[in-house]
């Protein structure tokens, strides 16, 4: 849904002759989801949205409202902004509150949406299921899986500038799921995330279900026991790894109230945080960013930022306004955007090349589930393993194991990096379609971790030790 | 508008569908108020409106939401056409459980509607609690306030028509600090209810919360200073807020009907119970007598009839630890009796929940409570305990994706020796597997020990659905639990 910019454009006009400082800012979406369960589809849902955020300050006072609008009309945006202005007087000072950000002005507004995906025939959706109950219902699969697709917009204006900035983008994510049921109920995924329909490749996700499915059902299960082991994640769990250490580590905000897990006087910018073959960036530039917004969700220009270079912390991330004008700081990104990446090395590129340079024994982790911090001040976390649990030895799958639990620390596993793939790859954030905002960090397909603390395996048989 | 939804709702009948019903927020209100260190953090209102449209056509489900009223008759058709694309790949034919037509409405019990009192009043209170968690060794404090109504408008194609006027009420303190080893630590309480009292502003200006920010700042003094937990096998007495935690990720999600056949597979996971469980397993020792209760007075999980217009219920999930029955919705029995060769469920739980007009319902925890026991008020469980640890404030969880095993980290434990509280011990964390662990439950603590707590932040479900609930729990003591404070 396009919003029309001059109703924007008078609404901040409003505020203006008003003599009072504020940010609009109009969010919309239409998305599709199709969800199956048990070889069929088992919802299939559609949505649009459009919204107002207002922002108004008047000296060190400070409301916000979230609109529905019935026409979305001026009449009834100014009408909002009224309410939200007799507030004012009621509410009580914020001392540190500064002036509104400065948002880009001038040729940023960007559209990268795939306007096939708006009025789309949601068939093309249920066809990718389709074809794994096809290739796997017969060899005794429950074929289950979510695949989300939309487009989505947002405009921004605020009493500094003239002109709104706006943003359309669009966006899909599909997993597919196995569940063997002649096989102890394991299971098995492949996930693909991108910006058009063109890029969705249902084929490609059908051939990583059967690797996976071939390893399940000619290895024997076996259970591992706890202690440290070197550890080769898959996309998914990298994936997993760095989104969890950037809200922990790389947002200004928690090094600012010490509420992360970078300390003060011991991991300040410039000081060696990780391992010298970790360099993080997070570049709306980078030709792996797969959802290249200029401009962020607050309209601000979003510079390209080195995270860490080489193991060393270069640079944090600022979006939190309030936070931000706390510690006399300048927002300086937005959060909600972001695109991380984890630079890739020069390791393994296909399953084949890793699983023959592993001689020695090795576990592989496709994913990890439900990832959770159990000491933020730390960066300590822990998770499951899921979708493929391997153990490999001697340039071979030798086992497929029961799921294990991972209890370790962002710092342990970045100091820790034994090798990174050469090949890059991105992983969806976004796994729903809320009010749509596309977010995805680009990975390294494989990366192997030395001594991973394994606390448990969840082999019925050990389940009293668990 | 009651007029134009019930021609759309013919109308779906006339191309076709052979059940549809719609929801619609007339008013979906929310105000957030927060502190952060002293100054205001948060101050904002969000108004919103919209309709939900679900369609049942050739055995399928379609789904579709709008937030403009004026375009709802097109919202209906492409709700009608998602069910026809779904019905392409269809292997069991949806059969809806059969429910009572009700004209009806549901009111939450309120004596002071938060929307009635003033900015100025909510502000002053705000900081007065505020003001209550300073002290220097607390450098990051907080107190918040959520308040929040809906209107709601239910009509289906069998003629029910509901009008729900729903208020819920949250609050929280929280205080931090940095401990001996330069480490941070929390302290935290978010409201309960009270099932003989109401939900409203009466909530925030009780005075229990006063002495509760005072006693949350006196124990964050404490574990700043206090030893590790150490790593033991011990008995474990887990307090309320933990205890709706355990409930809540071990019971509650693993019984969820459409978790058990497999339709949140590729998402929030499995369960670890199967439908030949029902009447035969031993999920617990004979002390657990577990329920789904839509009827909870009180509780943020009870809106008086689900999204299927099924009145709230109370169900009997967990009878002396043995296993019988699920939280299930209108959509999904007909399909487990089937798959079961038996009649297992013999009608809708009253289940089946959306977090609103912009999502699908599916079977959602409303109130998943344990019975209180026989084995006294917390003292007695205290004194029955000779080697233990007592645990109380979720600080972080992780559970195995068929629910199979969990590892919970907790803001703060006591050690206890002797039957007596020893000391406060630091970074508390117990795992275990989820049977063996209800099986080594060993004292339920009385009436005196139970407690309606509110969940806020319940998430499941493609696309994601952050649902209220609550658990009426009592006091608990675990035999031979696995504690640490390694993370
Ligand atoms: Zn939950």
């Amino acid at each position: 849904m396009k919003v029309d910019h001059q109703l924007l454009i008078n609404a901040n006009q409003y505020l203006k002759d008003q003599g009072i400082k504020g940010q609009i800012v109009f969010r919309s979406e239409r998305s599709h989801l199709v969800r199956a369960g048990r070889n069929q589809v088992s919802l299939n849902t559609s949505e649009e949205a459009a919204r107002f955020f207002v922002q108004i300050q008047l000296g060190k006072k400070q409301s916000k409202g979230e609109f529905v609008l019935k026409n979305n009309t001026t009449e009834e945006l100014i009408h909002e902004i009224k309410e939200l202005q007799a507030t004012l007087p009621l509410l009580p000072e914020i001392d540190h509150l500064g002036d509104l950000l400065n948002l880009a002005q001038g040729d940023y507004n960007d559209d990268h949406s795939d306007m096939d995906m708006i009025n789309m025939d949601t068939s093309l959706m249920v066809d990718v299921y389709a074809k794994a109950v096809n290739k796997f219902a017969d060899k005794g699969c429950e074929v289950s899986g979510a695949f989300s697709l939309g487009t989505y917009a947002y405009s921004i204006i605020n009493t500094n500038v003239e002109q709104p900035i706006s943003y359309r983008g669009s966006d899909y994510n599909v997993d597919v799921v196995l569940q063997l049921k002649e096989h102890n109920n394991k299971e098995i995924k492949s996930s693909q995330v991108g910006a058009s329909l063109a890029e969705i490749n249902a084929d490609a996700m059908i051939e990583e279900l059967d690797r996976h499915f071939l390893v399940k059902t000619t290895t024997h299960r076996k259970s591992v026991p706890i202690g440290k082991y070197n550890v080769i994640f898959g996309p998914e769990a990298v994936a997993e790894i760095l989104a969890y250490t950037s809200w922990v580590g790389f947002s200004g905000e928690s090094y600012l109230m010490q509420t992360g897990m970078f300390k003060k006087g011991q991991h300040d910018i410039g000081s060696k945080v990780f391992g010298d073959n970790i360099t993080i960036t997070n570049d709306p530039t980078s030709k792996h960013s797969l959802f290249k917004r200029r401009v962020g969700l607050n309209g601000i220009l979003r510079p390209a930022h080195t995270i860490i270079n080489k193991g060393i912390l270069k640079n944090l991330i600022y979006s939190s306004k309030d936070i931000c004008d706390r510690y006399g700081i300048v927002v300086d990104n937005d959060f909600a955007t972001a695109s991380f990446e984890l630079l890739p090395g020069t390791g393994p590129a296909t399953w084949t090349e890793l699983v023959q340079q592993t001689k020695e024994p090795t576990l592989y982790i496709n994913t990890l589930h439900y990832m959770n911090f159990t000491n933020v001040a730390k960066g300590e976390f822990t998770a499951t393993s899921r979708f493929g649990t391997y153990l490999i030895s001697e340039g071979k799958v030798q086992d497929h194991l029961y799921n294990i639990r991972v209890n370790d620390s962002f710092h342990h596993v970045f100091n820790n990096v034994h090798w990174l793939s050469s090949k890059i790859t991105s992983v969806n954030l976004s796994s729903t379609y809320g009010m749509r905002l596309a977010s995805s960090v680009s990975v390294p397909e494989w990366i192997e971790v030395k001594d991973v603390p394994i606390t448990a395996c969840f082999a019925p048989e050990l389940s009293e030790n668990a | 508008m009651q007029k134009k939804i019930a021609d759309i709702l013919d109308s779906l009948l006339a191309m076709g569908a052979s059940y549809a019903d719609i929801r619609w927020h007339q008013d979906d209100w929310l105000q957030s108020l927060s502190t952060l260190k002293g100054i205001l953090h948060q101050n904002s209102t969000r108004k919103r409106q919209g309709a939900g449209i679900r369609v049942l056509c050739d055995g399928a489900w379609g789904f579709s939401s709008t937030e403009n009223m004026n375009t709802l008759a097109d919202t209906a058709k492409a709700a009608l056409e998602q069910a026809r694309s779904a019905a392409q790949l269809r292997q069991f034919k949806i059969e809806l459980s059969p429910k009572e037509t009700l004209i009806s409405e549901f009111q939450t019990h309120t004596l002071i509607d938060p929307r009635t009192v003033s900015l100025e009043d909510k502000m002053k209170r705000l900081f007065e609690l505020d003001q209550l968690l300073r002290a220097p060794e607390v450098d990051l404090w907080s107190v918040s306030f959520e308040f929040y109504h809906r209107s709601i408008y239910y009509a289906d194609t069998e003629g029910s028509k509901i009008w729900r006027k729903i208020n819920d009420v949250a609050a929280s303190l929280d205080c931090s600090g940095i401990d001996i080893d330069g480490l941070r630590q929390k302290r935290s309480f978010e409201i309960y209810q009270d099932i003989n009292k109401s939900v409203g502003w009466e909530n925030i200006i009780d005075q229990d919360l006063n002495v509760k920010a005072s006693q949350l700042v006196d124990q964050l003094k404490e574990i700043l200073k206090a030893p590790q937990c150490e790593q033991e096998t011990c008995d474990l007495v887990i307090l309320n807020s933990m205890m709706a935690l355990q409930v809540h990720e071990t019971i509650g999600h693993a019984l969820e009907l459409d978790r058990i056949l497999g339709y949140e597979l590729s998402y929030a996971g499995g369960s670890h119970v199967n439908l030949d469980d029902f009447d035969h397993k031993v999920f617990g020792s004979k002390k657990l007598n577990a329920r789904a209760d839509g009827t909870t007075p009180n509780s943020p999980g009870t809106t008086g009839f689900d999204d299927d217009g099924v009145p709230g219920r109370n169900v009997v999930l967990i009878d002396n630890g043995i296993l019988k029955n699920a939280l299930t919705s209108r959509s999904t029995i007909n399909e487990a009796n089937t798959l079961a060769k038996r009649k297992i469920f013999d009608q809708s739980g009253g289940a089946n929940r959306a977090e609103s007009y912009r999502h699908m319902p599916i079977e959602r925890m409303n109130n998943i409570n344990l019975d209180p026991g026989n084995d006294g008020e917390l003292e007695e469980l205290i004194s029955k305990v000779k080697n233990g640890l007592m645990v109380e404030s979720p600080r972080s969880w992780s559970i195995g994706s068929n629910r199979e095993n969990f590892h919970f980290a907790c803001e703060i434990g006591w050690k206890i020796k002797d039957g007596k509280i020893s000391h406060i011990v630091r970074n508390p964390t117990y795992g275990g597997a989820s049977i063996p662990f209800w099986n080594s439950l060993k004292y339920v603590g009385d009436k005196s020990t139970w407690r309606l707590e509110q969940v806020y932040n319940c998430g499941k479900g493609q696309p994601n659905q952050i649902m209220r609930l609550g658990h009426g729990v009592p006091v608990c003591v675990f035999e031979n639990v696995q504690v640490g404070s390694e993370s």
